[in-house]
């Protein structure tokens, strides 16, 4: 998928510098130094003479033409909402200049600015849960952005769909199963349903009278909306699994809309190091991992 | 004998240049006639169904076997292969009937289409279509104008290389 959707260029750069199995984001600004992360650890390739590489408007437009299949006008509330969605759960965040209309950002265009994020799956990243996960209850992952939480989610949906539970994914960018023409390609277990590109409200209802999941389990929880939507799902009798994005557990509490996440959720698990979790909070007692 | 063989080959080889400037000028106004009809297409398949490109390109040149049809059956294939630089554009348009002004300008269209969000599209296909419009009623003119006359001219020419050499 990163072959075809990097200009020819770019590829051969980060292919020479890079382990293409490891690299887990790329950026491209216009005007500014193409780089590349590795798990968390960003590059910036540069040919055989050490010149670190440019990235060119003409670089941003072949990524987005290719992604949107030479089509940018039609994925107007995909760009709105900030990302595109590519095969293999490539996710392509995209920022430029807003476009209003009727007071709603309507598109966005002059697109400069590029982050291609390539999932990878860590099997063994959520053993720290080994104890939540035998008697799970409501679970909330907790870490700044970029500390790989979508990783240790799908992880934690793969070891509790293993164990039995019906787990319904909602998967709004397709970032945790990638599935490709609605069939996941990573391993999130045997019992595990997946919602696609749906919105977490529409899906939480839809699920709850459909799916009849034990978990619902779903990425970045934003906002006071969102988070009434899980206490409701939480009163079917429906266990929660999600992840936001806190620096730590104490200041998202302190935060007030965010406040209202304890009202339901047992466990805090917080990662303090990129796709590790350095500690979970029970209700009950504080446990350091 | 020969003379008259001769004549008449003449006034074949006259007659068919003659048809040949004449069919310069129409298929030349064809072409562009053809591109307008393809903004036009994009333009309300871009505002009203909002398919990608290689739909709506593939809907206007359909079975199209004419110089544009040709050229688009081409740009198809370019956005079908996924990725295509300006060159690859200029390529597919290069044509004796078309000035090179006018292949950089269709050049950059085709490079352009896809890349930008849809109210910016829709101003740059309008920007094209105002370029092109004059340059097509002027191909229009000259075809009727000077593509009937190289016809008879071609035709008078050689009737008279066959007076001569009779």
């Amino acid at each position: 998928m990163i072959k075809d959707l990097l200009p020819e260029g770019i590829f051969d750069l980060i292919k020479q510098g890079c382990n293409l199995n490891e690299i887990t984001e790329i950026r491209l600004r216009t005007g500014k130094p193409l780089s590349v992360a590795e798990y968390g650890v960003y590059y910036f390739p540069a040919d055989k003479d050490g010149h670190i590489y440019t990235v060119t408007k003409e670089d941003v437009e072949y990524v987005l033409g290719v992604a949107t299949k030479h089509s940018v006008y039609a994925i107007n509330n995909q760009l709105a909402s900030g990302f595109l969605s590519c095969e293999d759960g490539v996710r392509i965040g995209v920022s430029g200049e807003g476009v209003y209309k009727n007071g709603k950002l309507f598109t966005v265009k002059n697109v400069n600015f590029l982050c291609i994020r390539i999932p990878r799956q860590i099997f063994g990243c959520a053993s720290e849960l080994k104890g939540v996960i035998e008697d799970f209850d409501n679970t909330v992952i907790v870490s700044p952005p970029g500390m790989g939480k979508t990783t240790v989610l799908r992880e934690t949906v793969r070891l509790l769909s293993e164990k039995g539970k019906n787990i319904l994914l909602i998967d709004e960018r397709n970032e945790l199963s990638a599935s490709v023409n609605g069939i996941p390609s990573m391993d999130i277990g045997p019992n595990t349903d997946v919602l696609l590109f749906s919105s977490k409200k529409g899906g939480y209802a839809d699920a709850v009278r459909a799916m009849r999941p034990d978990i619902i389990a779903t990425d970045e929880i934003f906002g006071k909306e969102e988070i009434e939507c899980l206490s409701d799902i939480n009163r079917c009798g429906i266990k929660v699994l999600a992840t936001v994005h806190a620096k730590d557990t104490l200041s998202l509490l302190k935060d007030k809309t965010y406040c209202a996440l304890a009202a339901f959720t047992r466990y805090f698990a917080e990662l303090g190091e990129l796709g590790k979790i350095t500690t979970v909070i029970d209700k009950e007692r504080v446990k350091k991992c | 004998m020969l003379k008259l063989l001769l004549g008449a080959a003449l006034f074949v080889c006259c007659g068919y240049v003659g048809y040949g400037v004449s069919t310069h000028y129409r298929r030349r106004y064809n072409l562009l006639v053809g591109v307008i009809g393809y903004i036009d297409a994009l333009i309300n398949g871009i505002s009203y169904l909002q398919s990608t490109l290689a739909e709506l390109t593939s809907g206007y040149a359909g079975e199209k076997k004419d110089d544009f049809g040709k050229m688009l059956a081409k740009y198809i294939l370019l956005l079908k292969n996924g990725s295509y630089r300006k060159e690859d554009c200029a390529a597919i348009l290069r044509s004796r009937l078309l000035t090179g002004y006018e292949q950089n300008a269709l050049a950059e269209m085709l490079y352009s289409l896809g890349k930008s969000d849809i109210d910016t599209q829709l101003s740059e296909l309008n920007k094209y279509r105002a370029l092109i419009s004059p340059i097509a009623a002027e191909a229009g003119n000259n075809y009727k104008k000077y593509g009937s006359l190289a016809f008879k001219l071609g035709i008078l020419a050689g009737l008279a290389a066959l007076l001569i050499t009779a």
